[in-house]
Parts: structure tokens; sequence; C-alpha cells
């Protein structure tokens, strides 16, 4: 029986090792592998819009009472947008000038920044929207003075929104029929309440044709 | 004549060979070498200071933008994923070959930019 046992413990062994030599066989090609996990953003362009606000048939035009409204991902440090403002106040005001810069973008297009603002010493870091069109402000740069700016700071974003106060001086407006998606580059000075800034995040909107 | 002991032998064999007979069933044979060996790999630079900024577009996420790339790092084929709650895929860019230090990535699943928590990164080569 012991001679039996051991014939059939080698037996069973070599059954068993025939199904554990089955590997699928592979080729290393490179001896470079490596990976890591990022830090995603956490302050950042959340949505940038522009709005038709008076419904007025023809689009693409720069009219009284549009809007440009762009909101952060975050609360921001209220200072870093505008040094005349104080962190705590949900709500602020201002009365300020908005600049189209004509043709100044980077693919030709209009471009819209903030002019200036009483109280602001160094101005209004909103930073800058391409329009996507070059369309909107023909002849010169069109100014827009006395535009109501609206900051509103909730506990988990940031907006702020310009109403268009009506016909710029400089120059004349434009209907755009065609164009691309308005793009916001945010200012770096802005930061959240942490000190975080929107690096070299940006917001693009859903329409083609802005106003 | 009969013979227990080769009748016993034959029993305890197959009793024994069952369990390694079971393993194998799941198994499609395409080799029966087995062959071990092992090589130092190396990533091609330091991954980790490489930064991400994204573009999104209405609120949802079109493009990422990696910086601080390894230039060694270049001709290297880089997979990203983006995630969510619990460690899901929400996105993805790649596999692309590294061009430069700085590369903006197209992004599939366009996730709702609030929804991403996570992102890793993967580089074969170069």
């Amino acid at each position: 029986v012991t001679r039996a046992t051991a014939v059939a413990v080698v037996a069973a062994l070599v059954l068993s090792w025939a199904g554990v030599g089955l590997a699928a066989s592979f080729t290393l090609t490179t001896a470079r592998l490596g990976g890591t996990g990022l830090t995603t953003p956490v302050m950042y362009p959340y949505v940038v819009t522009t709005g038709n606000a008076t419904g007025k048939a023809v689009t693409g035009r720069i009219d009284r009472n549009d809007t440009v409204s762009v909101v952060w991902s975050r609360p921001i440090d209220q200072p870093t947008l505008c040094s005349g403002l104080s962190n705590g106040t949900p709500t602020s005001s201002a009365t300020m000038t908005w600049i189209v810069q004509n043709n100044t973008g980077t693919t030709g297009n209009d471009v819209l920044v903030p002019g200036t603002v009483p109280g602001c010493t160094s101005g209004m870091h909103v930073g800058s929207i391409d329009l996507g069109s070059p369309g909107y402000i023909n002849g010169s740069n069109g100014t827009f003075a006395a535009a109501t700016t609206t900051v509103s700071v909730s506990a988990t974003i940031t907006s702020l929104q310009v109403t268009i106060p009506g016909a710029p001086s400089g120059g004349t407006v434009g209907t755009v029929s065609s164009g691309s998606a308005a793009v916001w580059t945010p200012d770096p000075a802005v930061t959240d309440l942490a000190g975080r800034n929107c690096g070299a995040s940006l917001a693009q909107t859903a329409a083609t044709v802005q106003f | 004549m009969r013979r227990p002991g080769l009748a016993l032998c034959v029993a305890v064999a197959a009793l024994l060979a069952v369990p390694g007979a079971a393993g194998a069933r799941t198994i499609t044979p395409s080799s029966n070498k087995v062959v071990s060996a092992q090589t130092a790999v190396s990533s091609c630079g330091a991954l980790s200071g490489i930064t991400l900024a994204w573009t999104s577009v209405a609120g949802s996420l079109s493009t990422v933008t990696l910086g601080s790339i390894p230039a060694a790092c270049a001709g290297g084929s880089l997979s990203l994923t983006l995630t969510g709650t619990g460690d899901a895929s929400v996105g993805s860019a790649g596999p692309v070959t590294i061009t430069g230090t700085t590369q903006t990535l197209p992004l599939s699943g366009s996730p709702v930019v609030t929804t991403v928590t996570g992102a890793y990164l993967s580089v074969v080569g170069p």
C-alpha cells in the first residue's frame, strides 16, 4: 500500500503540474514605465456665458441690457479681484467701464476686458474674454462706460455679471452671424481663500454666436 | 486475481489530481513552456511634477492641458484617466505620443467638471 500511495502521489503531481505550465508569453518592449496621480484643479473658471436679456430678434450684436457672466469654481478672496472689495460681503456692485478691443485676440477676434473702475486700485482682475469673432466691434475699440457690474460670492462659487449699458463710444457694434465659442482667460491674480488661482484653465461658451 | 493495491493507487491518484485538473479547466493552453526573468524599469522623469489644467465648455470638460512634462519623456506614450466618486473613471485621454513639455489633449467622456476628483497618468517609453 505504501508503494501504491507513492505512485499515486507522483501521478497526481504530474497531472496537477500539467495545468500549471500554461502561462501566456509576453514581450517587454520598454524599460521606461511610469505612472502617477495628478493634482486636479480646485480653483478654475467654471462657466462663461453671454446673454440676450432683451430677447431681441437679432442675435450676435451687443445691445443695451445684454449680459456677460463669468463664474469661478470657488468663493474668491475678494480683494484679489478688486482692492476695494471685502471678504464677507456676499454681493457687491460697481459702475465701471468695459472695453471690447477691436481684433486684438490671438486669432484676430474681439476681446472684452475690464476698464477703469473706482475703488479698485489696480483694476478689476477678471481677465479677458475672446468673443470668438472680429465682428462685434468695428473700426476701433468700443468703450462701454457706466456698465453695472455685480459680484456675488456664495458658499461654493463666485459669479460676476456685466450688464451692457448701451451703445459704446469709439468703435461701432456689428452683427455676427457665425463665429466661435467665446473663451474666458481668467486673471491669475484672483485667488480663492486658500490662495489658489486658476492656473492655465479656461472656460468656453457653448454658443458660437454671442449676445 | 484482483490487486487491491493497484486499485487504491488509481483512486488516490484520481482524488489528488482533481483539484489541479479543475483549476486548469479555465485556462486556454497556449504554451507548455515557462520562463521567468526580471528587468529593471524606470520612469522617463519626475511625472509627479506634471501640472494639470483644463478647459470647460458650459461646465463640462473638453480638453486637459498638461504642463511641466519632463523633456526626457518626449516620444513616450501618455494616457490620462479622470476619476470621480468611488474612483470610477469619468473621462480619459490618450494614448498619445508626447511631443513637448506642454500638451493639450482632447477628452473622451466630457465629464461635468465638478464631478472630477482625481487624475491618473501613465507614460510608457520612450
